[in-house]
């Protein structure tokens, strides 16, 4: 029931309890509740996973560290249990395994590649929401028409189309320490401009504050709100009672009940007290690193990991509290890229006793390097550490989302929409096939969970391809293109196509190929 | 034979309706059925921003109405801001609703001058006996009717359970604590934000496939009310109507100073004056006409105003040559500008080729693009909005497939001849649109009279169906008035004003019921405000109707 779930979830955010009266006392049973709870979250890491490469190439000596280990065939799927995401290979489990409690939850899919590989960050980037290639247009950097930074999705992100489709609005996008450039969510330009990136919100005090509005209404003026609304409902209804109306006239008072609900809903989320100690995670007005948007005084003083847990956590109470409470369909939680994870709150630095120094950012650890821009001259000897580094991240990012995936797991709305850990690259070396995507939810029934499948059409083995152009054409020719996973998760949320059937004609514009667009028929109930 | 029966006959001879590939959005037909059933079993027509703010402010007392940002509503060009399927309910309007409920209930119980105001009708006594004779007084104001005893009793015992009640003060403060709340209830209640109008069930009657219930006299009052000033009924309206009854005569309301705003916006909106005030035209070959759409506009709306003032009819919006100038528009219209200036507008007689509203440069130059006038635009606009004649909307890429037309054709007429002329356009264009545009081929982009075109004489002749035959024109003057006389034109200009007073389209037997207005505006030169309040007191208005399946 969703209404006792999202008082837990309250409760667990604390000091949000004040309409619990009024929500016990809402009696809805003449009333429609058509009320549309769909919504799409994305939560991006950077730099890919730590996994087995499967068409060969710089890391296929590795461990894989991400997937389940499971023996999954082309085309095929094995069921997600808690054992399986748990099982262990020498004491270590593999990241998608901090994962296990929602392991009916989720859908894991693997084999998926994105339109255009070339590219090395930026191009990747948004091509894994849009299933477009990128273009290399802006004029911004006419004069520099190789590099990375010139690369421009060909439209929207999966997350406006979805938010926009649903109810007009725009995603919101939480940067964690990102700097206003997360390449992640992008609007169509105007006239047939570039798309232009979704604003982003980077500081969690003021993203509360602009999402909720109400972080200056006391308890005593939000009770009076909640009263009166509570008699407004109560006329509503009562109007909608009287046998004089016509069935139009009813159908308008629905509409205005469920519109008037969703505000109640978005009401329920007003703290009593700003200043409340259990609200200080979110809003954190007593503790200057969460109000000090500048990143720089952190890094210098040794506690930077910890605002970086902080911020990334807020944000994620804060995509929970939005969705639980109707204030957005669609928002993206983009975590940190190019930061210093040396605490060890993601992993021990000193266990791993790297002999050349530590090699300092997450970029850098991804290519198994000392620093970056060295990607193409890794130190094997010290690749093994590094892919034990890039693992514990992997870890810290799956211990996150599965953060968000409890709140919204307690709060009672995880299956009413699609929550999806995606990462703009698969390996630390570029590639941009076996991306991982995690989807957790299952859009109100329309998506089929607890799988893990593999969407290549035809096996690979490791070694198989030793130069980048053999690697990049079999898994051109064998993974399933990302435009067909994102009109998957369009469809299953209601979304549909020019023709009105299941989103299926999303993206799919592909370099100097045939455009691959459709859905993934079998991942739909 | 009525005007509207005319049309219907006329259409058939025009047989010019949607096409394989039409847009069904876009086409202007009337809808089907299951549409009609909506449209007619409304009875909750939502407030206009004006009206709810006009409302709290008689509520309230307020000295002026408050003005607050709501979510605008969105208004389709082929609608009226009256027509309630534009008036939406979501979110984001309640919210602006709550918001606005707050800040006046705030201002109403911690501003002393305001307070004394609102509770001038409470009366003396303890708090719960002012707030008991407050509600039932002053509510009516809100809710547009008296309360019932239950809901008096209910909105007491909510005012005297505000946690702070028993603690304040004195009796004042005890009155502020309970109209805190309730004020607020109120402002976002059904019965103040909708027209609420259930009609008399016992007098409900069956005609052919609608049921239809007249108003009681306080719905009737109100619906007046609102139609005519945006604002609720007074009191004197309420017990003037439920005296006279169905004799009550409404000419002084529309006679009176306030109708005539609203009235002029029925206007503004049919002859496209609102959207030719951000008219934009090419500098280069329109040097020094910036913001000439501002100009054109406030022509108009002197123009329209002063035939509605004047008792003016049909005929003379159409027809009539008076106008206000000021400097630029004098030049534009060939006027002597001698003491003009640009910001005083002077009454003037227009040339003899122009003819009422739509020779004027507000209509002719935004039935226009940056360079060039359209005739396509001008003649669509004349099918729908003059005649009434449906029109299907362009097959799909028609636009796009036009030919391009060659270089020797020189003439606007000729090219938009040539660029129609394929067989998936000229079933509409050759006959009906195109025709109907020419007629004012001799006013260009931005309303000037062109009598030669690029060494060419400017052609306006042509022949277009009136009550279903074909006659024929010699320009833009000639149509209006062979237009002005038929019988086609004044059933469609009724039609428009009486889905304008409705808020709605009209019933197959609402529009047959509105021959006696056409007659009058045809056949006895009624004025507008004549028209107006025949339909103000016709069936269609004072009743509900609904349409049973």
């Amino acid at each position: 029931m969703i209404r006792s779930g999202r008082r837990r979830f309250l409760a667990g955010l604390g000091g949000l309890l004040v309409a619990l009266p009024f929500l016990e006392g809402l009696e809805r049973s003449t009333m429609a509740d058509t009320m549309d709870r769909r919504f799409f979250l994305h939560f991006r890491q950077w730099f890919g996973v730590q996994q087995r490469p499967r068409f060969g190439g710089k890391y296929k000596d590795e461990q894989e560290g991400f997937w389940p280990d499971a023996p999954i065939a082309p085309n095929g799927s094995v069921a997600l249990t808690r054992q399986l995401l748990e099982k262990s290979t020498n004491g270590e489990i593999r990241a998608t395994g901090e994962l296990a409690d929602f392991a009916s939850s989720l859908l894991m899919l693997r084999g998926v590649r994105v339109m255009d590989m070339n590219g090395l960050h930026r191009p990747h980037l948004v091509q894994a929401m849009t299933g477009s290639r990128y273009q290399a247009t802006n004029p911004n950097f006419a004069n520099d028409p190789g590099s990375d930074n010139n690369a421009w999705p060909m439209h929207e992100t999966l997350d406006t189309l979805i938010a926009r489709s649903i109810d007009g609005t725009m995603p919101f996008v939480f940067e964690t320490l990102v700097n206003n450039d997360a390449q992640t969510s992008y609007r169509n330009g105007e006239n047939g401009a570039i798309p232009i990136q979704n604003p982003s919100l980077n500081h969690p005090s003021a993203a509360y504050a602009q999402l909720f509005g109400q972080a200056q209404l006391d308890a005593k003026s939000a009770a009076l709100r909640l009263r009166a609304s509570d008699a407004v409902l109560a006329e509503l209804k009562s109007l909608r009672s009287d046998t004089r109306l016509s069935a139009e006239d009813r159908r308008r008072l629905d509409a205005h009940f469920d519109a008037m609900n969703e505000v109640e809903t978005k009401l329920q989320c007003m703290p009593p007290d700003v200043h409340d100690p259990s609200m200080s995670a979110v809003l954190d007005s007593d503790k200057p690193k969460l109000s000090d948007p500048s990143k720089s005084r952190w890094e210098s003083s040794g506690h930077f990991n910890e605002y970086v847990d902080s911020v990334a956590d807020a944000f994620i109470q804060i995509a929970a509290l939005g969705v639980s409470c109707g204030a957005f369909r669609a928002a993206n939680i983009v975590m940190c890229p190019d930061t210093n994870f040396n605490h060890s709150s993601v992993f021990d630095e000193g266990s791993l006793d790297f002999q050349q120094g530590f090699p300092g950012q997450y970029h850098a650890l991804s290519h198994r390097a000392f620093t970056t821009g060295e990607q193409d001259n890794p130190d094997f000897t010290e690749l093994e550490k590094g892919a034990i580094a890039h693992h514990r991240i992997d870890r810290w990012h799956a211990r996150k989302f599965a953060k968000l995936l409890g709140l919204l797991r307690d709060a009672g709305v995880l299956d009413q929409g699609l929550t999806v850990w995606s990462n703009e690259n698969a390996f630390g070396n570029h590639w941009a096939y076996d991306m991982p995507y995690i989807v957790a939810g299952n859009a109100g029934g329309k998506l089929k969970t607890g799988l893990f499948v593999d969407l290549q059409s035809a096996a690979v083995e490791p070694g198989d391809s030793v130069d980048d152009a053999s690697i990049m054409s079999a898994a051109m020719s064998k993974q399933m293109p990302c435009s067909r996973l994102l009109n998957t998760l369009g469809a299953a949320l209601g979304l549909t196509s020019a023709d009105k059937s299941p989103l299926s004609d999303f993206g799919g514009i592909q370099n100097n190929l045939p455009t691959i667009t459709g859905n993934l028929p079998s991942l739909l109930t | 034979m009525s005007g509207l029966l005319i049309v219907a006959a006329s259409l058939g001879a025009a047989g010019c309706i949607g096409k394989i590939g039409d847009n069904p959005a876009t086409t202007s037909d009337p809808a089907p059925t299951e549409v009609e059933t909506a449209e007619h079993g409304v009875r909750l027509p939502r407030l206009s921003h004006t009206q709810w703010s006009r409302t709290a402010q008689a509520f309230l007392r307020l000295t002026d109405p408050p003005l607050f940002m709501m979510r605008p509503d969105t208004i389709s060009g082929e609608g009226f801001e009256t027509d309630d399927r534009t008036r939406v309910i979501d979110s984001t309007l309640l919210r602006d609703y709550r918001a606005a409920a707050e800040a006046l209930a705030d201002q109403s119980v911690d501003n002393p001058e305001a307070f004394a105001k609102l509770v001038v009708d409470a009366g003396e006594g303890d708090a719960p006996t002012r707030l008991r004779r407050l509600i039932t007084v002053a509510w009516p104001r809100a809710y547009r009717r008296p309360l019932t005893t239950d809901e008096i009793d209910r909105y007491v015992a909510i005012g005297l359970a505000e946690p702070d009640y028993a603690e304040a003060g004195n009796d004042d403060d005890r009155l502020k604590v309970a109209l805190r709340v309730l004020i607020r209830i109120t402002l976002q209640s059904p019965h103040f934000v909708y027209r609420v109008e259930l009609g008399d069930p016992a007098a409900e009657v069956q005609q052919g496939k609608y049921r239809i219930r007249p108003l009681t006299p306080n719905e009737y009052a109100t619906r007046l009310a609102y139609t005519l000033f945006d604002a609720p009924p007074d009191e004197a309206l309420i017990a003037a109507v439920t005296a006279d009854g169905p004799a009550f005569d409404v000419s002084k309301l529309v006679d009176d100073p306030r109708a005539r705003e609203t009235i002029l916006r029925f206007h503004k909106a049919l002859y496209s004056v609102d959207a030719s005030r951000s008219m934009i035209k090419d500098s280069g070959k329109f040097p020094g006409m910036e913001g000439l759409g501002l100009d054109a506009a406030a022509e108009a709306e002197l123009f329209l105003d002063e035939v509605v003032k004047n008792g003016g009819s049909l005929r003379d919006l159409l027809l009539s040559r008076t106008t206000f100038v000021n400097q630029r528009l004098a030049s534009i219209y060939g006027l002597p500008t001698d003491g003009l200036t640009a910001d005083q507008f002077t009454p003037a007689e227009l040339p003899a080729e122009r003819a009422g509203i739509l020779t004027r440069v507000s209509w002719t130059g935004n039935e226009a693009d940056l360079f060039e006038r359209s005739s396509i635009l001008r003649g669509v606009y004349v099918t729908r909005k003059l005649l009434c004649a449906p029109l299907g909307a362009p097959p799909n890429g028609a636009v796009e497939a036009a030919p391009k037309p060659p270089p020797e054709l020189v003439s606007n007429r000729d090219k938009v001849s040539f660029r129609t002329g394929g067989s998936a356009c000229e079933g509409c264009h050759k006959e009906i649109i195109n025709p109907n545009g020419f007629a004012f081929e001799g006013f260009d982009a931005i309303g000037r009279f062109l009598t030669d075109e690029n060494g060419a004489k400017v052609d306006s002749t042509g022949e277009t169906i009136l009550n279903g035959e074909r006659v024929s024109f010699t320009g833009a003057r000639d149509f209006l008035e062979l237009a002005a006389e038929a019988e086609q034109t004044h059933g469609c200009y009724v039609n428009h004003l009486d889905a304008w007073v409705l808020g709605r389209s009209l019933a197959d037997f609402e529009r047959a019921d509105a021959a006696p207005t056409v007659e009058l505006s045809i056949h006895e030169r009624a004025s507008v405000r004549a028209i107006l309040a025949a339909l103000l007191t016709a069936p269609a208005f004072r009743s509900v109707v609904r349409e049973v399946p």
